[in-house]
C-alpha cells in the first residue's frame, strides 16, 4: 500500500498548473494577434452603425450612440456610381453571374487536368506540367493586353462570358497543381486495380476518383469563390460598366471624388462585399483546412 | 512438377525488357508457367518482381519481348483484355463502394448482365465467406477481410490467371499464416495459374509449385521449393531461403576436401550439382538446421567442440550462436535442450548437406 501521508510520488497523469509561464506566454501572444486583426473589423463595423454627425466626432473605437442602419440601406440601394443609383446590388448580380460559371468550369477542367498528370502518364505530362507551373509565377499585369486582344478577336470582350474565360484561365494553374497532387496522393493501387477492373479514362475519374475528391473539391470551390469574387483587375478591364462585379462597384462608391465622403456607407458598402467569401470561410473553414492537408504540395 | 508443365503453358513470358529511362529493371527475361501452376516471384525489395507482375497484367508497357498469357499475344493487350485478375497489397477497395459494390464493378464494366452479375458475386462470396459482409463498406472491414473481398474480386471475374501483389504483407503474424494457407486451398479447388509476388521466403516455401528468385531483373533460379531449398544455385539464393540464414565459412578446396583454418572436411557424398568441381577458392555453405550437435555430431567427418555464445530459444526449436576460430557458426539445437552462454558443445557437419560456392561467381559448385 502507498503511503499517502508524504509528498506525493509521481504516479498518474502529472499535474499541470493552469497559469505556468508557458501557458500565460502563449495565450497572452495569441490574445494580443487576435486583436490586432479584429480591431480594423470592430472598426468598419461600429462606423457603419453610426450617422455622420457622430462620425465627425472623430471617436472611431467608441460603439455608436445611435445605431442606424440608413447606411447599410444606402450601400445597397442608393449609392449612386456615375449615373446610376442603385448602390451595390447591381454588382452583387453581377458577380454572382460571374462567379458560379467561372467557379464551375475552371475546377472541371482542373480537376481531368489534375487527374490526368497524375495517373496517366502520358508523353510530354512533365513538360505539359512544368509550364503550366510556370504560368503560377508569371504575374498576372503581364497579361492583361494580349488578354484583350484575344478576346476583341473572340468577340468576347467586355462580355460577362469573355470574363469568365479569363478566370478559368487564370485558374488553371493552381487549381491543376492542387488537383494533381491531391490525386498522386491517392493510392496508385486503387487506380491499378480500375484499370484491371475494365474501367477507362472517363470511367476511373467519375466512378473512383471524383466520389473520394470532395475535400479537394471544397478547397478549390473555396479558392476561387473568393478569389474570383474579390477580384478587381479583371472585372473593371474585360467588362463594361453595366457589367461591373460588385468590387469595381465598390470602388466607385468608395473613391466617388464628388460631395462628402460618407464613411458609414463606404464601411457598410466593403461589408457587404466581403460578407460572401466571410460566409464560405466560415461555414466550410474545417473542411478547408482538411482539404488543404489532403492537396498539400507533395512530389 | 511435371504435370504443371504440360505442352502449352498458360503464361509465356519471352524476351522481356523494361526500362525507366536509362536503368534497366528487366532485360531479356524468360519464365513459362505452366496450366493451373502456383509460381511465387520471390526477391528482395527492388528486384523487379513486382513490375514484372505489372507487366503481365498490363498495368506497365514493356520495352521488348511478348507476354502471352493461354497461346495468345497480350502484350498490347488492356489488363482487362488479358483474362487476369489481381489482388494488391494494400487491398485497392473502392471506399466508397460496398463489398458487393467492389465485387460488380468490374462485371458491371462489361455490361454484364445483372442476373449473371449476382449470380458471380454470390458464389465468390460463398467460396470466400464473405456473405455477411456484402452490404458493408472496406472502412467496416478488417484487413483479412479486406483482402479476402479483394480475391473475391478477382475471383468473379472468372479469369484463368490469378496475380498476386505482395497480398499478405499488410496483415500482421497471425493473419497472414491463416490467410496463406485459404489461398493455398483456393488455388487447391480451383485450380487456376496464380503468379504470386512476395519477399516473405516462408510464404514463397509453402504456397509454390515453383520459386523464381529474383535479383536485379534477372532470375536467379526456378525450381521447387525443395530443389531451391537443398541446391541453391549461388550464394545469393542459398542466403535468401532459409529463415535463419546459411553459415558461410571460407576456405580452398582440393582434390582432398575442403579446407579452412579452423575445418579440413573432405567433402564424401557431396553431389557437385552445380557448375562442377572446380578447386580454388571456395565459401562453404552450412544451413543451421543441417549442424547436427550433441554426441550423434562424433560420428559425422567433421566435428569439433564450440562455445556457445548467445541462446536464442524460439519453443520448437532454439538458435545458437557460436564460432568456430574466426568464423560465425548458427546452428540448431532441440527447444527443450538447457544450453547457456559458455557452454561447451559438440558440433559436425555432413558435406552432403553442405553447399560450396566458388568465390568470385558465386555460383555452386
Amino acid at each position: 500500500m502507498a503511503d499517502t501521508s508524504t509528498a506525493r510520488d509521481p504516479n498518474g497523469p502529472k499535474p499541470k498548473r493552469l497559469l505556468s509561464r508557458r501557458n500565460i506566454f502563449l495565450y497572452g501572444t495569441l490574445g494580443l494577434i487576435a486583436c490586432y486583426y479584429a480591431l480594423p473589423l470592430y472598426v468598419m463595423i461600429v462606423t457603419s452603425l453610426k450617422g455622420m454627425p457622430e462620425i465627425r466626432l472623430g471617436n472611431i473605437f467608441s460603439p455608436p450612440v445611435e445605431v442606424t442602419f440608413q447606411p447599410w440601406v444606402k450601400a445597397w440601394a442608393e449609392a449612386c456610381t456615375g449615373l446610376n443609383c442603385d448602390g451595390l446590388s447591381r454588382g452583387f448580380l453581377n458577380s454572382v453571374i460571374i462567379t458560379v460559371p467561372s467557379v464551375l468550369l475552371s475546377i472541371a477542367i482542373a480537376s481531368v487536368n489534375g487527374y490526368a498528370l497524375a495517373n496517366w502518364r502520358f508523353k510530354g505530362a512533365n513538360v505539359f506540367f512544368t509550364i503550366l507551373i510556370f504560368g503560377a509565377f508569371i504575374p498576372y499585369q503581364v497579361m492583361i493586353y494580349p488578354l484583350v486582344i484575344i478576346l476583341r478577336e473572340l468577340g468576347l470582350y467586355s462580355s460577362l462570358w469573355g470574363l469568365v474565360l479569363v478566370h478559368t484561365i487564370f485558374g488553371m494553374p493552381i487549381l491543376t497543381l492542387l488537383f494533381r497532387n491531391y490525386f498522386t496522393s491517392l493510392p496508385e493501387e486503387l487506380f491499378k486495380a480500375a484499370r484491371v477492373d475494365g474501367a477507362g479514362f472517363w470511367g476511373i475519374f467519375l466512378k473512383i476518383m471524383l466520389p473520394m475528391s470532395v475535400p479537394i473539391f471544397v478547397v478549390a470551390v473555396i479558392l476561387q469563390i473568393t478569389g474570383i469574387w474579390n477580384d478587381f483587375l479583371f472585372g473593371v478591364i474585360y467588362t463594361k460598366p453595366a457589367n461591373y462585379p460588385m468590387t469595381v462597384q465598390l470602388n466607385n462608391i468608395v473613391n466617388s471624388v464628388q460631395g462628402v465622403k460618407e464613411y458609414n456607407v463606404n464601411m457598410a458598402a466593403t461589408i457587404i462585399t466581403a460578407l460572401v467569401p466571410l460566409t464560405v470561410y466560415f461555414v466550410s473553414g474545417r473542411l478547408f483546412v482538411r482539404g488543404i492537408a489532403a492537396g498539400a504540395v507533395k512530389g | 512438377m511435371a504435370s504443371h508443365m504440360s505442352a502449352d503453358p498458360s503464361v509465356s513470358i519471352r524476351d522481356l525488357d523494361l526500362r525507366f529511362g536509362s536503368t534497366e529493371v528487366l532485360q531479356g527475361l524468360n519464365l513459362d508457367i505452366g496450366e493451373g501452376e502456383f509460381l511465387v516471384l520471390l526477391g528482395s525489395s527492388g528486384c523487379g518482381k513486382s513490375t514484372l507482375l505489372n507487366c503481365i497484367a498490363g498495368l506497365l508497357d514493356v520495352s521488348a519481348g511478348e507476354i502471352h498469357i493461354r497461346g495468345r499475344n497480350v502484350t498490347w493487350d488492356e489488363p482487362k483484355d488479358r483474362g487476369i485478375g489481381m489482388v494488391f497489397q494494400s487491398y485497392a477497395l473502392y471506399p466508397q463502394m460496398t463489398v458487393r459494390g467492389n465485387l460488380s464493378f468490374g462485371l458491371k464494366q462489361s455490361k454484364m448482365a445483372s442476373a449473371e452479375i449476382d449470380k458471380r458475386v454470390a458464389r465468390a462470396a460463398d467460396v470466400l465467406q464473405i456473405e455477411p459482409l456484402l452490404d458493408r463498406k472496406p472502412a467496416q472491414l478488417s484487413g483479412g477481410q479486406r483482402q479476402r473481398v479483394a480475391i473475391g474480386r478477382a475471383l468473379v471475374r472468372d479469369v484463368d490467371v490469378f496475380l498476386f501483389d505482395e497480398p499478405l504483407s499488410n496483415l500482421d503474424a497471425k493473419l497472414r499464416a491463416s490467410l496463406r494457407v485459404e489461398i493455398k486451398r483456393l488455388h487447391q479447388r480451383l485450380k487456376n495459374t496464380m503468379i504470386y509476388v512476395t519477399h516473405d521466403q516462408v510464404e514463397a516455401m509453402t504456397l509454390a509449385d515453383r520459386i523464381a528468385i529474383m535479383k536485379d531483373g534477372v532470375i536467379q533460379q526456378l525450381g521447387s521449393p525443395n530443389e531451391i531449398y537443398r541446391s541453391p544455385i549461388n550464394r545469393y539464393v542459398a542466403a535468401f531461403i532459409g529463415s535463419s540464414s546459411m553459415n558461410f565459412i571460407s576456405g580452398m578446396l582440393t582434390a582432398d576436401g575442403f579446407e579452412s583454418d579452423d575445418i579440413r572436411l573432405r567433402m564424401e557424398g557431396y553431389a557437385f550439382d552445380g557448375v562442377g568441381q572446380q578447386n580454388g577458392a571456395v565459401e562453404l555453405g552450412v544451413r543451421p538446421e543441417h549442424i547436427v550437435s550433441g554426441e550423434a555430431a562424433r560420428s559425422l567427418p567433421f566435428n569439433t567442440e564450440v562455445v556457445v555464445d548467445v541462446v536464442e530459444p524460439m519453443g520448437s526449436d532454439t538458435q545458437v550462436w557460436s564460432s568456430m576460430g574466426s568464423t560465425e557458426l548458427r546452428f540448431r539445437v532441440d527447444g527443450q535442450s538447457e544450453l547457456s552462454p559458455g557452454d561447451r558443445i559438440q558440433v559436425g557437419i555432413d558435406p552432403a548437406q553442405a553447399c560450396l560456392f566458388e568465390v568470385t561467381s558465386e555460383q555452386r559448385l
